[in-house]
């Protein structure tokens, strides 16, 4: 009897986790680069009361199905859709948004290597092309002093023009890493992912190449968090708590009735 | 004398693991591909002493439990890699223990870029093998065949089966379903496979909790009528014994 509400259990954890991953898609509603997740769920595994295709006569008739009982719900994995952002203009030169696949690279303070999607990069006191947290891009561009004005073209190179100099010069190129299966990185927050043995080792080319994304200057990949779903899924979500929540109460009257019996 | 008490019992019983097959299906709302499970009662007939025909007792007994095969809502996810079938079939997928079958074709890459379900088992292809999407391709297309095609092309596929019997399939929990030796397979008739898209379970909430308060009023009810005749018996005593 206590299975009803073990089982009533289960599902509440599940839509309660169910709930979390929508609530974290909603507050990075408008974080740069994010990828919105999603719950999925597994049926737990069957109790087996009577096989099916046992003989249920000495005349060889067998049992068409038997009865399984299953025992609830489990969470399967939390997925992170990687589909594209849409593009925001912001028109800060050094705002760069990747069009297609691949990661920016950037180095952490351990000297590790992290990806980020997060195109949104500023100068620190060398000049060099930083994070908002201050982190190197990876390989690290330096723009002189001296530079008024600073193009980034589809295929990553990054030209500046320099007080009284004719031609743009060439100061260094943005690469772009893509992953076998971009769902196994790891997040670390910070809009930075880590490599895993799932993800599968980085794979590193120039933008606009075959298979990496060219690179859009002067905008940034806004969250593809789309807003009515995520509403939609919270109704449902809550909906099926509340159902779960019943499940539970009416194991529970069943069981006062039994310790009623007498 | 007890027999009432013995019919009351087994139906609390059934009831019982009914209310146990409810609150699984309620459980699994959103789970894809997940099929709910009825549960089918069936009388136990008890031949009393006698040999007399009323004296035959007919109890319940929960004969069998059976998937219902209606088609799940399908859900609009974008991904590439979320396949549903439209209409009968299920998808092969590899795992260490052999072949299993799922309707849950929210479906991954593993490290080897292969298509994998979300526990990391390889999706089979028509031909048996695996299917790897080449690291180069951008774009991944499935047809409504089970054809998987990148922008750099064909990469085989999907095996989809169907069953005589599909009742015979076995739910093993992780959204899959292991096949009986005796099973006879089929092509499915009229495959649609929808990319983009996952199916939903198969639950009517509505029915389920009408159920359940079915469920609970017929054990109500049982257990008064358990609760009378206890009156009853009681009261006989009292009364043949106040001599």
């Amino acid at each position: 009897m206590s299975l009803t509400l073990d089982i009533g259990a289960t599902g509440m954890l599940a839509q309660q986790l169910n709930v979390d991953v929508i609530s974290n898609n909603i507050a990075n509603m408008t974080t740069t680069g994010y990828k919105r997740q999603r719950a999925e769920f597994q049926d737990l595994l069957y109790q087996t009361r009577v096989r099916a295709g046992a003989n249920s006569s000495s005349d060889g008739t067998t049992i068409p199905a038997g009865i399984q009982m299953g025992l609830g719900v489990k969470a399967g994995s939390v997925y992170r859709i990687n589909e594209q952002g849409a593009l925001q203009m912001t028109g800060n030169q050094l705002d760069i948004a990747n069009k297609g696949q691949g990661y920016f690279q950037i180095t952490l303070p351990g000297g590790e290597l992290g990806y980020s999607r997060d195109g949104s990069f500023q100068l620190d006191q060398n000049g060099q092309m930083v994070t908002s947290e201050g982190y190197l891009l990876e390989p690290a561009i330096t723009i002189p002093n001296d530079a008024v004005d600073i193009t980034i073209n589809d295929s990553g190179e990054v030209l500046v023009k320099i007080e009284g100099q004719p031609a743009l010069q060439n100061v260094g190129q943005i690469q772009l890493a893509i992953f076998a299966n971009d769902a196994g990185l790891e997040a670390i927050g910070d809009n930075l992912y880590l490599e895993t043995e799932a993800s599968g080792p980085a794979i590193i080319g120039n933008p606009g190449q075959e298979g990496y994304g060219g690179i859009e200057q002067g905008a940034l990949e806004s969250a593809n968090v789309n807003i009515v779903q995520e509403i939609t899924a919270l109704i449902q979500a809550q909906r099926a708590y509340e159902m779960n929540s019943k499940v539970i109460q009416t194991g529970d009257e069943m069981l006062s009735t039994v310790t009623n019996l007498r | 004398m007890e027999n009432i008490s013995y019919i009351g019992l087994s139906q609390q019983i059934a009831l019982q693991q009914q209310m146990n097959v409810t609150a699984n299906n309620v459980a699994n709302m959103s789970t894809p591909g997940f099929k709910g499970q009825r549960v089918l009662f069936v009388d136990y007939l008890n031949k009393g002493k006698g040999a007399q025909p009323q004296d035959t007792l007919q109890q319940v007994i929960n004969y069998a439990s059976y998937r219902s095969l209606e088609q799940g809502v399908l859900q609009q996810t974008g991904n590439p890699l979320d396949v549903a079938i439209e209409g009968d079939g299920y998808f092969a997928v590899t795992t260490a223990a052999g072949r299993r079958y799922t309707r849950a074709g929210n479906f991954t890459l593993n490290a080897n870029r292969e298509i994998v379900t979300k526990n990391g088992q390889p999706v089979e292809g028509d031909g048996g093998g695996h299917l790897v999407i080449p690291p180069e391709a951008t774009s991944i297309t499935i047809t409504r065949d089970g054809t998987i095609t990148t922008n750099l092309g064909d990469v085989g596929r999907l095996k989809v089966t169907n069953f005589e019997n599909e009742q015979l399939l076995v739910e093993q929990g992780n959204n899959l379903l292991r096949a009986p030796a005796d099973i006879v397979e089929r092509p499915p008739e009229d495959l649609r496979v929808v990319q983009g898209s996952i199916e939903g379970s198969n639950i009517n909430p509505i029915l389920e909790m009408n159920r359940m308060v079915e469920v609970l009023r017929m054990y109500q009810s049982t257990h008064r009528m358990l609760q009378n005749d206890h009156e009853r018996i009681r009261s006989t005593i009292q009364k043949l014994t106040r001599v």
